[in-house]
């Protein structure tokens, strides 16, 4: 499964959904796929998650996405138990691993997910419901899971493993909206769903 | 009973508690810690603050900065040590314009007993001077809940984050 097939899919059954995504390649990905305003794109190494399940939390009526690595995930690995203390039923991480640093490094150096931790076994010790951490190696696997996990109660980690390199033609591809612009675009939105937090514009 | 003294250590917690709510804070997301326990406690026992426990500070402070995207007034509480992990996240959550109080133990002057702490005093206005992210230290009681209020104003105001530092002292007693 390449990453772009995947995120291209998880474009197509996005709705509204609020996402953050962690740095590298996905987001530029996600951005050419299909950009929405309440995305915030190259989150630093390790807190695309914790923000989404902070933002999972403060909104309950609304499903949260964080698109992660596996190496950003390792970077964060507390949060998952954080996640499992809490259990919000809206929050959805999409892992996806690819067993190497991409983004920060050149690509061929391995995470340790790539061969010595088990993410799922880590996400499943954590307290996080078994029947909601998903391995997928297919497209067809990652549509049944993201489907499963936009509609119905979570909290959801799906690992979907990519193969790596990227086959990419013209480059890595970049968000062309810069990390200001989103965020201001991404509360704006949020505000206009009436989460609004006081202040003069907030 | 008797009205409790605004004097005292759990009197400025109290005090403190109230100015935060007075100031919109509805969110708090803390790592226990011994000099700010008072003040968990009352947001932990108030039902209009959502209070949550952070696996680590930085964690918590990601969180604080999803909480403010869905509306809420967060406010973080730690130990001065967990500022110092905290600098990458800090320095996004000021980027993106965030409004984020954090309430943080420990601080370089006043108070500090135990060189176990030395890390700590250093860490934390170490972080906060390197980011450009305003500070003071509460260092009495009687102000320390002006002080909350008009930091929260700038908070809101100005989309950023604050750090109230706090000396042992402040809430020791009773």
């Amino acid at each position: 499964m390449q990453r772009a097939d995947l995120v291209s899919l998880f474009a197509e059954l996005r709705t509204g959904e609020p996402v953050i995504v962690g740095p590298g390649t996905t987001s530029g990905a996600l951005y050419q796929a299909d950009h929405r305003a309440p995305t915030i794109y190259n989150m630093d190494m390790g807190y695309a998650t914790a923000i989404c399940l902070g933002l999972a939390l403060a909104v309950p009526n609304e499903r949260v996405v964080a698109l992660e690595g596996d190496g950003s995930t390792l970077a964060g690995l507390g949060v998952l138990s954080t996640i499992g203390r809490y259990a919000p039923p809206n929050l959805v991480v999409v892992v996806f691993h690819n067993g190497v640093y991409a983004s920060c490094g050149n690509g061929l150096v391995p995470t340790a997910a790539a061969a010595t931790t088990d993410l799922a076994a880590v996400a499943r010790a954590c307290g996080i419901n078994p029947q909601h951490v998903v391995v997928v190696t297919t497209l067809a696997e990652a549509r049944k899971a993201l489907s499963a996990a936009l509609t119905e109660p979570g909290p959801w980690v799906i690992l979907a493993h990519i193969e790596h390199p990227d086959r990419w033609t013209g480059g890595r591809p970049l968000p062309r909206h810069d990390l200001v612009e989103t965020a201001v675009a991404f509360k704006r939105e949020m505000m206009d769903r009436g989460y609004r937090s006081g202040g003069q514009a907030s | 009973m008797a009205p409790e003294d605004p004097s005292s250590g759990p009197g400025c917690a109290r005090a403190v508690h109230a100015a935060l709510r007075a100031g919109g804070v509805n969110f708090a997301v803390s790592l226990p810690d011994s000099v700010l326990h008072p003040v968990d406690r009352l947001l932990e026992a108030d039902p209009g603050v959502q209070t949550l426990v952070c696996s680590r500070e930085d964690e918590g402070v990601a969180m604080a900065v999803g909480a403010y995207l869905g509306g809420k007034v967060p406010v973080a509480l730690m130990e001065g040590s967990g500022v110092g992990y905290c600098g990458l996240v800090l320095a996004r959550a000021q980027i993106q314009r965030t409004p984020l109080l954090l309430l943080v133990s420990h601080n370089g002057a006043l108070g500090e007993a135990f060189d176990f702490h030395g890390a700590s005093r250093a860490a934390a206005e170490g972080v906060l001077r390197g980011l450009g992210i305003p500070y003071v230290v509460l260092t009495d009681r009687a102000q320390a809940p002006l002080l909350v209020q008009q930091a929260l104003i700038t908070v809101l105001g100005q989309k950023t984050v604050v750090g109230l530092l706090v000396p042992p002292y402040l809430f020791a007693g009773g």
